[in-house]
């Protein structure tokens, strides 16, 4: 009993000095933040778009065209009919980004007839005589522009061109020679 | 009467030296008597974040076992107009040997909006998560992990709380 005894205690000896492992655990709360702020996109108009000095040939249907897909342009081309055309130059506006970002444009021309309209319709007004009207499709601007998307970079300025089509109807009034004016809404938006 | 009783019994001295070397090794086994302690614990930020609208992941890797800064992950396009930093625990080892062991939750989600953004990645981005004492020293554990910032969230401060579990043992 005795030998039992001693044998026991002296197991439970050695895994007190051999096996035994102090641990423990210690709880800790770490608090985290961040803070999120919008990017902004900032456009400004630079330049605008102006089909310059007209001279028509009378009793033709024309196009002007001002070609700004691949950037600012200077002058405009006679697509159809004949005119004689100076001065003309693409619009810009400038784009600031908070981060690199795609921005895609949409573009309409403000329309007294038709509204917000993007179609066929959309026209400039004669500024003297406010029945006379030129067409300037939205859809020519766009196709005539900066191609959307284009890519900006943070806090850099970023220049979008904007050019068009203008169509003269066949001039059988001088009612029609004054200076016509109308305006384009370019939307920009992250992509 | 109990001492009495024992003093008086035919006792012989070997059992009874091993049963109160038995007693003296008890406390030794108990979990915190020799552990070492928290010393401090200092806050995590991913700083100030201009986010971009489709959302982002912002890393703090601080696996080096340095302190670290956050940046944008991969090709994120969200900018970091105020830069932050890792958080920091410190711990004050009770003697060389003693190994120490950080736990993780698997991910913690913002105080006041559960279900937008979250942090995970503690495990691959804060100091090594298993250290060894080398004395009875202070040391600092930097603390990372990966900010998920989901799109359509309101642009605002967050926060969340971390719970982390420091492990000591000491063969």
């Amino acid at each position: 009993m005795k030998k039992i005894f001693v044998l026991c205690s002296a197991i439970l000896l050695a895994g007190c000095f051999s096996a035994s492992s102090l641990w423990a655990d210690n709880p800790a709360k770490m608090q985290i933040s961040a803070t999120l702020e919008k990017s902004t996109l900032e456009v400004s108009v630079d330049e605008d778009l102006n089909f310059g000095t007209i001279i028509p040939q009378p009793n033709s249907k024309i196009r002007i065209k001002i070609d700004a897909t691949g950037g600012a342009a200077t002058d405009a081309t006679v697509e159809t009919g004949n005119a004689a055309v100076t001065n003309a130059q693409s619009g810009k506006l400038i784009v600031n980004s908070g981060i690199d970002a795609e921005v895609t444009l949409t573009y309409a021309v403000d329309d007294d007839k038709n509204p917000g309209s993007t179609g066929d319709a959309d026209q400039l007004e004669g500024e003297t005589t406010n029945t006379r009207h030129l067409a300037m499709k939205a859809t020519d601007v766009k196709n005539n522009s900066t191609p959307s998307p284009v890519t900006v970079k943070a806090g850099e300025d970023t220049e979008i061109h904007i050019g068009g089509v203008l169509a003269i109807p066949k001039i059988d009034n001088d009612e029609f020679y004054q200076t016509y004016s109308g305006k384009v809404t370019i939307t920009v938006a992250y992509k | 009467m109990f001492f009495h009783h024992l003093l008086h019994r035919k006792i012989r001295g070997i059992p009874w030296l091993f049963i109160a070397m038995m007693i003296q090794c008890v406390p030794g086994a108990l979990p915190t008597a020799q552990a070492g302690s928290l010393v401090s614990v200092s806050p995590m930020n991913f700083g100030r974040i201009i986010l971009d609208p489709l959302g982002d992941t912002i890393e703090i890797d601080a696996s080096s076992g340095k302190e670290a800064v956050s940046r944008v992950r991969g090709n994120g396009r969200s900018v970091i107009v105020e830069e932050g930093h890792s958080g920091m625990i410190t711990y004050k080892c009770q003697a060389p040997g003693e190994r120490i062991t950080l736990l993780f939750p698997s991910r913690v989600e913002a105080k006041d909006h559960p279900s937008s953004h979250y942090i995970n990645g503690f495990y691959t981005h804060s100091a090594p998560t298993h250290v060894v004492c080398q004395d009875e020293e202070t040391i600092d554990l930097h603390i990372g992990g990966l900010l998920h910032l989901k799109k359509g969230q309101p642009y605002k401060k967050y926060g969340f709380e971390l719970s982390v579990t420091i492990q000591s043992d000491n063969p």
